[in-house]
Parts: C-alpha cells; sequence; structure tokens
C-alpha cells in the first residue's frame, strides 16, 4: 500500500513538482494549496497522511 | 569727610579773625591817639581860660586901680601854676618871666610899657596856642577820617576780595574736577571708559574721583571676562554642533542603507518563491527527460536557476546583517565627542569627566562601539535623573587588553542584574526597551571582548568593556 503523503503550498508550480516527484517516488501525493483544503484532507479524509510537507505562510494563515 | 569740610571754613575763619583784631587794633590806637589829642586841646582849652582869666584880672586890676600894688605872692602863685602846667615853650618861659619881672617891678611908666608888651606878647601866645589847637583839631579830623575808612571801605575790600578766592577755589578745586567727572560718567554711558586723571583734585573730592577709576577698572575687567566667557561657549557650542552634524550625515548614510535593503530583502523574498517553482520543475524534467541533448539543455537551465536563487540570497544575507568593517579605533577622540554631545543632554547637574591613560586602539567597528558607548553613558546619565552627581569613563590597558569602564555616583546596579546577568526586556526605566545592556554585551562577545558590570566600594555602579588589543 502507498503511503499518503500531504504537501501544503500555495505556489502552483513548486507544489505540482514536489507531487510529481514524490508520485515517481511512490508516495501517494495529495496537495493542499490553502488551509481549507489543508484541514480537508487532514481531518475529513478516512485515511490520514503519514508526513505533511508545508509552507509556514499561507494566505490565509499560519501553516 | 566732616573733618576734610572744615579746613576751608577754619581757614576762611582764622583769615577773617586775624582781619578784625588787626583792624580794631588798628582803630583802638588811633582812637586812642585821639583821645590823648582831644585831652590835651581840653587841657590847653582850661590853661587858656586860666590865662584869660588871669590877664582880664590883671586888666581889671590895671583899670580900677592902676597904682596899686599886686599881691606878688598870689600872682606867682599862679605864674608858677602856669610853669607847672607849660614846662616847653620858650616863648611861654619869655612870658611868664616877663611879668613875674612886670609884677615884681615898682615903676609905673615901665609898668605900663611893660603891661602892653606883656599884653603884646599873650595875644601873640594866644594865638600860637590856638593855632596849635587847630593843628591838633585837623590832625584828629584826619585821623576820623581813616578810622571810617578802616571801618568801612577796607573791610568791604577784603571781603570782596575773601569772596573772589573763594569762588575761585571753588571753581578749580571743586567745580572743574566734578565737571570733568560729569562728563566722563556721560561717557561711560555711551560705551568709552576712561580713567580720570590725578591731577588738581581737592583732597576732600580724593576718594570719590579714587572710587570712579576703580569703578572703571573693574567694569573694562568685567567686560573682559564676559567676552571671553561668550567666546568659550561659541567654541563649544561650535563643537557641539559639528559633532552633531557628522553624527547625523552617518546616520542618515545608514538608514538610507537600511532602507535600501529593506527594499531588497522584500523584492528578493518575493522573487525566490516562484524561483524554488521552477527549479523543482527543472530537476523533475531533467529526471523523467530521456532525450540526453534535451537532458543537457535542461541541466543548463536549471543552473542558471541555481545561479538566480544564490544571488538572491546573498542579498537577502546582506540585508540582514551588513556587518561593519572592524578598524583601529581612537578612544579619546571618539570619547572626547560623545562627551560634548552628551553634555547638554545631562543638564548642569551632572558633570562628566574622561580620564585617559592608555592610547591603544582596539580593532572594533566604530559605529557599533560608539552605539555601545552610548547605552552605558545614557544609563549611567539616566540613574542620576535629578541629583547632582558625576559620570567618569576611564580607560586603561592591562596587559595584552585595553578597558573602559563608566562609573556614575548614582545608586549602583539592583542586586537581580548582578546575579542573575544580563537578561533582555528586563529593564529599570519606564521608557527603557530594556535592550541596552543586552545590546553591549552582544557586541563585546562579537568582538572577543568582555562586559563587566560591578558596584564600587561606594556602591556606586561601574560598567567595564575590555577588548584585546
Amino acid at each position: 500500500m502507498n503511503e499518503n503523503l500531504l504537501i501544503i503550498e500555495d505556489e502552483a508550480l513548486l507544489g505540482n513538482e514536489l507531487a510529481r516527484f514524490f508520485r515517481k517516488q511512490g508516495w501517494d501525493a495529495a496537495l493542499a494549496q490553502s488551509l481549507e483544503d489543508a484541514r480537508y484532507f487532514l481531518f475529513e479524509q478516512p485515511q490520514e497522511p503519514l508526513v505533511v510537507i508545508s509552507d509556514m505562510n499561507l494566505p490565509d494563515g499560519n501553516a | 569727610m566732616n573733618k576734610i569740610l572744615y579746613r576751608p571754613i577754619i581757614v576762611i575763619s582764622a583769615t577773617l579773625g586775624l582781619f578784625i583784631m588787626i583792624e580794631l587794633v588798628a582803630l583802638g590806637s588811633i582812637t586812642w591817639r585821639n583821645l590823648q589829642r582831644i585831652d590835651t586841646i581840653k587841657q590847653d582849652i582850661a590853661y587858656g581860660h586860666q590865662l584869660q582869666q588871669l590877664i582880664f584880672e590883671l586888666y581889671q586890676h590895671h583899670l580900677q586901680s592902676p597904682k596899686a600894688r599886686h599881691d606878688p605872692v598870689q600872682l606867682n602863685q599862679i605864674i608858677e601854676s602856669l610853669q607847672e602846667h607849660y614846662p616847653t615853650a620858650q616863648e611861654t618861659q619869655e612870658l611868664i618871666n616877663k611879668s613875674r619881672n612886670l609884677l615884681l617891678t615898682g615903676n609905673d611908666q615901665d609898668y605900663r610899657q611893660e603891661l602892653m608888651g606883656t599884653l603884646l606878647l599873650a595875644g601873640v601866645f594866644f594865638n600860637q596856642r590856638i593855632g596849635e589847637e587847630e593843628q591838633l583839631l585837623s590832625h584828629v579830623y584826619s585821623d576820623s577820617e581813616l578810622e571810617l575808612n578802616f571801618a568801612i571801605i577796607i573791610p568791604a575790600l577784603a571781603f570782596l576780595m575773601l569772596f573772589l578766592l573763594n569762588l575761585r577755589f571753588l571753581r578749580n578745586k571743586i567745580m572743574a574736577p566734578l565737571d570733568d567727572l560729569k562728563r566722563l560718567l556721560s561717557r561711560l554711558v555711551e560705551g568709552e571708559m576712561l580713567p580720570i586723571e590725578d591731577g588738581n583734585i581737592e583732597p576732600m573730592l580724593q576718594p570719590l574721583f579714587t572710587n570712579y577709576n576703580r569703578l572703571i577698572i573693574r567694569l573694562c575687567e568685567l567686560e573682559q571676562e564676559h567676552a571671553n566667557h561668550r567666546q568659550l561657549l561659541e567654541q563649544e557650542v561650535r563643537n557641539a554642533t559639528h559633532t552633531l552634524l557628522e553624527q547625523s550625515h552617518s546616520l542618515a548614510r545608514a538608514e538610507r542603507l537600511a532602507a535600501i535593503g529593506e527594499l531588497a530583502a522584500s523584492a528578493a523574498h518575493e522573487l525566490r518563491n516562484p524561483l524554488a517553482g521552477i527549479q523543482a520543475a527543472l530537476k523533475n524534467m531533467h529526471n523523467e527527460c530521456t532525450d540526453p541533448d534535451l537532458s543537457e539543455r535542461l541541466e543548463l537551465v536549471s543552473n542558471e536557476t541555481k545561479r538566480l536563487t544564490s544571488r538572491l540570497n546573498e542579498l537577502l544575507a546582506f540585508s540582514k546583517h551588513a556587518p561593519e568593517k572592524a578598524k583601529a579605533v581612537d578612544l579619546t577622540t571618539l570619547l572626547n565627542e560623545l562627551l560634548t554631545l552628551l553634555k547638554y543632554q545631562a543638564g548642569s547637574n551632572v558633570a562628566l569627566e574622561l580620564h585617559v591613560t592608555s592610547d591603544k586602539r582596539p580593532v572594533l567597528p566604530e559605529s557599533e562601539l560608539r552605539h555601545a558607548l552610548l547605552n552605558l553613558l545614557l544609563n549611567a546619565i539616566q540613574e542620576l535623573s535629578n541629583q547632582t552627581g558625576k559620570v567618569m569613563v576611564d580607560v586603561f590597558g592591562t596587559d595584552g587588553q585595553i578597558s573602559i569602564s563608566v562609573q556614575d555616583t548614582g545608586p549602583g546596579f539592583p542586586g537581580t542584574l548582578l546575579t542573575q546577568g544580563i537578561r533582555p526586556f528586563a529593564s529599570t526605566h519606564e521608557y527603557g526597551t530594556g535592550l541596552g545592556l543586552s545590546m553591549v554585551q552582544r557586541f563585546t562577545k562579537a568582538n572577543n571582548g568582555q562586559l563587566t558590570l560591578n558596584n564600587n566600594e561606594e556602591g556606586h555602579a561601574c560598567a567595564t568593556l575590555s577588548f584585546p588589543v
């Protein structure tokens, strides 16, 4: 089973490339571009991500 | 002063008194002479009367009884008494002898002749006597005239002369110097200051002029002191403003640099974000690429982005912390400048002292050192608040080290500070940030130095910076 990975980053290019890189490595990468999305992935998905890579300064708050 | 004032009065009184005495004596002697003369005249008149009476009696006798004899004894007595009173004149003697002879002869004829002769002589005698008396009277008259002159005209002249002398005295000795003084005082008002000459001054007024001269001298001295003081003040103000201007220049420069740095920092930050994305995408593309040509090109592009990133990082690092170049600092000049500026900040109740016993120069960034010293000095000044006190800065050297100590005469460091050490944001002042001492500590540590805080024997605060040289 692939492990879940959550990437919280509001820059589109950087986020996409990071997700792409980790997917190549075998991770099931999800990209959240705002705090709201991040909350959704963290609390409302049935499976919690194992690792979270987060940008500290998001437009809608400190991650 | 009164004693001196009496002097001219005494002189005048003495002169007048002497004059009055002389005049009284003169008048007295003249009057006495006149009295004598009048006495003589009176006597003359009396005896003249007597003689007249005698002759009249003789006449009578002769007429009544021409041949009778007189009593020779009686007549002799009278003639003798006459001789007593008129001992002098020759004619008188002759007359008297003739009269006697006449009286003593017996012959009638001779008697009549002799009588005629005697009568003639008597007539001459009387005329003589009257002439003499008239002379005496005229002498008396002229002497009395003289007395009158003495009594009126000469005193008048004398008073006039005294008056003129007094006037001259007054004018020369008193009015002239006073006029001089008036003139000099009015010139003094206009700003000219001349000492009065020591010439023709009445001793009574001498103290006045001496004091005036002393006043002039003192005024000159005071003006000189005032001018010197003003010059000194001007010089100090010039020094202070010069230092201030220099400081404000370097401050402006620093601010400009800081502003530029901030701008650069925010720009750099904005630029970094997209670059991160680009770099990541390039890396991925490079990994997924199968075409070696494309792979190589992607690598080149990736290198360029890396270059961009590192340049931006440098820029960010520069703006965050622009290290000032350290150089050998002349502590004496630096501290003198600081103290000159702080003198006006500190107020008149705080004295600032600097003692430099070593001219070793530590190699330090100058404006940071200035900032640190300013913090220590301001702390010391603020500790004294409104009391009178001193802040003493000592620069001394020990083996391989140069130390700067700042002491004040205030209450000393609080015990907590000495035991716990310097903690940021722990200020003892209302308006203090609490960052001063921690900034100084950071500075000294960054430059291999040491900051020591302690209270000296009298309990006053002492902060010492030491650096290796």
